[in-house]
């Protein structure tokens, strides 16, 4: 009596054994986040991070990120963060103590919620920008699609805030992370990443790992 | 061998003996070789081959331009002429509708009218016509650098080194007659081995004219005196004597005809012949760009100024691609009836693209709201710098997958464009601020390209990703518990003769929802409590 495993139906393909979309994998700087993502932040992506609150840790989380070096050539200049319309003022000292330049980071407050979608568009196309980070409300699916592909053209990471609320809609995104902080830990849900299945991660704050 | 022969086309004639320049230096293999003397090498100088424009309707084709487009109905329709300013007003120039009619240039004004009764009379003006003619030498350059302007209407290019690369005498020919087209002034063409004789013969026929040096003398002997547009005494002069053609002048005495008619002419003669030399100024790029469109109907649309700018921004391209010039900043004068809109591009790095330049323009009309009908445009470049050339790949790179790979210019493309669309101070870039007190320890920059050197704050404790643009009340929070410190305080003083005078202990602190504060109580004032940063 011999057991089929699914394994040994030649026709049935793996997720995880896709070809993967992404070239290269940022270590995030959290072994369980990792372990959860493959190998790292993809690249590159579009990433999406829902959470309502803000100094929960989202920032601390996406420092892996910004630290990468550029995939163009150092001689060549150095590419850019750019922080489109951020809730509060980003400051200077913090990411110089968190061993960033911060001559680096543009800051560009947006008045118009429409021109944020152009804006993005622009920057991570140009492939100036190393990440795009930017606060978004009530994106539709299609300018979501062309975010992505702008990313993908300017081999860049697109980081797009949202709310909670907007994790049942549809979204196009590479990555999509729900953040909930609670006591003393933050509680990551991966909703979905291409590749991966959607799982949940448990950061613990400590003030060593800063 | 083709191409061999078509460059051993021009050499120099054998009279044009006098060396102008010596032999350059030769390697040392030649030197080195028995019996050789620098002295022995015949000297020679580079052959040259003149290419003469010359626009018999120069001063219409300016006239026409530069009148206001109610008035280019009427200049379409009816029969017109250009006058001169002097007292008599005699015809410069005269459409095909009054030369029908028997208008002739030289005709005084009373005289064409009573040719022509409905005649149009336009005044001429030398200024717009020399314009036209330095645009058209500034267009020349694309052809050859040694271009020389010789007013009032004609143009001299040395093109000897350009034959084999346009692909020879007619290819040049044709294409410059194709480029220069659209400027409509009778444009009449020689190509000679010396400039004064290129410059007779393209006066003298309406036909483009090659004329090869050994066709030299004969081809000059048959031109009759009348094109060669000597003043009228000499003209009348020469033909008392019964000289009707250069052929009759050469064979006459140099000496008694400079006697008799004058040195001027003979001089000519004798630059027509290679036996003097003839200088000219040479005519480069201008230092800055200026160009004026005037439409020939009220625009209303951004849409439709979008693409009518498109051969204007072409212009200015052919312009700077054949001067090797590049711009950093751009004026679009839009003109209305009453009063203007400026539109002003200011680049990061000089450019030639056009393109990019497009690209910018449509970001400021998408916010442009037109107050009034656009009937006139003004491109204006303050600047042409020169343009470096830069070494590109000669395949896209394969992993970035676009032509510009440059980082620098990337940011400087990217930046331009978010400040065309969101204003010229939209973009900030962070900079550390030396500065005790937090919210005066950055401050936003406009991004440079030059980097400047990190400067690495004391060590400090701490500091928030996040700061509050003014620090939050919330001494009632904290008095109900909703904070709860986690740190030893910070004090951070600073002097009234700084500014502003501050005294506070800051702390960091964790609230009931898990977020990281950044919390300061006033030491001024009694238990007052301050959110002031977020951990992020």
């Amino acid at each position: 009596m011999t057991t089929v495993t699914l394994a040994d139906i030649p026709l049935l393909w793996r997720a995880e054994s896709l070809a993967s979309t992404q070239d290269y994998c940022i270590p995030t700087g959290y072994a369980a986040l990792d372990r959860a993502l493959g190998s790292g932040w993809p690249l590159p992506a579009l990433i999406e991070v829902l959470c309502d609150e803000h100094g929960i840790g989202e920032l601390t989380l996406l420092l892996a990120l910004l630290r990468r070096r550029s995939l163009v050539a150092d001689t060549a200049g150095r590419q850019i963060v750019l922080w489109l319309s951020p809730p509060f003022d980003v400051h200077a000292a913090a990411l110089t103590q968190c061993g960033l330049t911060p001559e680096d980071h543009w800051v560009c407050p947006i008045p118009q919620p429409s021109d944020l979608q152009w804006a993005m568009t622009q920057a991570l196309r140009s492939g100036a920008c190393l990440a795009v980070i930017a606060w978004a409300r009530h994106l539709k699916p299609a300018a979501l699609r062309t975010l992505k592909l702008a990313a993908m053209t300017g081999r860049g990471v697109g980081v797009l805030f949202r709310s909670t609320s907007e994790a049942r809609l549809a979204s196009p995104a590479t990555l999509r992370i729900s953040l909930r902080s609670s006591a003393g830990a933050l509680d990551l849900s991966i909703l979905k990443m291409q590749g991966r299945r959607p799982s949940t991660v448990r950061i613990v704050r400590s003030d060593a790992e800063r | 061998m083709a191409a061999a022969a078509q460059l051993m086309l021009f050499d120099a004639p054998a009279q044009s003996v006098p060396p102008i320049q010596p032999v350059a230096p030769l390697p040392a293999f030649i030197e080195s070789s028995p019996g050789y003397s620098p002295r022995a090498a015949p000297l020679r100088r580079r052959a040259q081959a003149w290419l003469a424009l010359h626009f018999a309707n120069l001063s219409l084709a300016a006239a026409y331009r530069t009148a206001p487009p109610e008035r280019r109905a009427l200049l379409d329709t009816s029969a017109w002429a250009v006058i001169e300013d002097d007292r008599l007003k005699h015809v410069v120039a005269c459409d095909e509708r009054a030369w029908s009619h028997g208008v002739r240039p030289g005709h005084r004004m009373n005289a064409a009218i009573a040719f022509c009764g409905s005649l149009t009379l336009v005044s001429r003006n030398a200024r717009t016509e020399r314009d036209l003619l330095e645009h058209i030498a500034t267009e020349c350059l694309n052809y050859t650098s040694a271009v020389s302007v010789q007013p009032p209407n004609e143009v001299l290019l040395e093109v000897r080194g350009s034959l084999r690369l346009f692909g020879g005498p007619a290819a040049l020919i044709e294409r410059v007659q194709t480029d220069l087209a659209i400027i409509n002034a009778a444009l009449q063409v020689a190509l000679a081995p010396t400039a004064r004789s290129a410059q007779w013969l393209a006066r003298a026929s309406t036909a483009p004219c090659v004329c090869l040096p050994r066709q030299l003398t004969d081809t000059l002997s048959s031109l009759p005196i009348s094109s060669l547009q000597w003043p009228l005494a000499v003209e009348l002069q020469l033909a008392r004597f019964g000289v009707t053609s250069l052929g009759d002048l050469m064979r006459l005495s140099r000496k008694d005809l400079a006697r008799r008619i004058g040195a001027g002419p003979v001089r000519e003669l004798q630059q027509a012949m290679g036996r003097t030399e003839w200088l000219h100024h040479g005519w480069s790029t201008p230092p800055s760009y200026h160009h004026r469109v005037l439409l020939d109907f009220e625009i209303e649309t951004t849409t439709l100024l979008e693409k009518m700018l498109e051969r204007p921004l072409a212009r200015l391209k052919r312009t700077l691609i054949g001067a090797t010039r590049s711009i950093d900043e751009l004026t679009v004068t839009l003109k209305h009836r009453d009063g203007t809109t400026p539109l002003t591009l200011r680049l990061q790095q000089p450019t030639a693209d056009t393109a990019h330049l497009a690209s910018l323009l449509h970001e400021h009309l998408d916010r442009l709201a037109l107050r009034a009908p656009v009937r006139e445009v003004l491109l204006d470049a303050p600047r042409l710098l020169v343009a470096s050339a830069r070494n590109r790949p000669l395949a896209m790179d394969p992993a970035t997958r676009r032509e510009v790979t440059d980082a620098s210019e990337m940011k400087a493309r990217l930046l331009e464009q978010l400040q065309s669309r969101f204003g010229a101070h939209a973009v900030r870039a962070l900079t550390v601020h030396c500065h005790h007190v937090p919210e005066r320890a950055q401050c936003l920059a406009t991004p440079s390209r030059e980097f400047a050197p990190v400067s690495t704050p004391p060590r400090l404790p701490r500091r928030p990703l996040w700061m509050l643009r003014e620090p939050k009340s919330i001494t009632r929070e904290h008095q109900a518990g909703g904070f709860q410190i986690e740190s030893s305080p910070e004090t951070i003083e600073a002097e009234s003769w700084e500014g502003l005078s501050v005294r506070r202990a800051y702390y960091r602190a964790r609230k009931r929802d898990g977020t990281q504060c950044w919390i300061y109580r006033d030491l001024e004032k009694r238990d007052q409590w301050f959110l002031h940063g977020l951990f992020g």
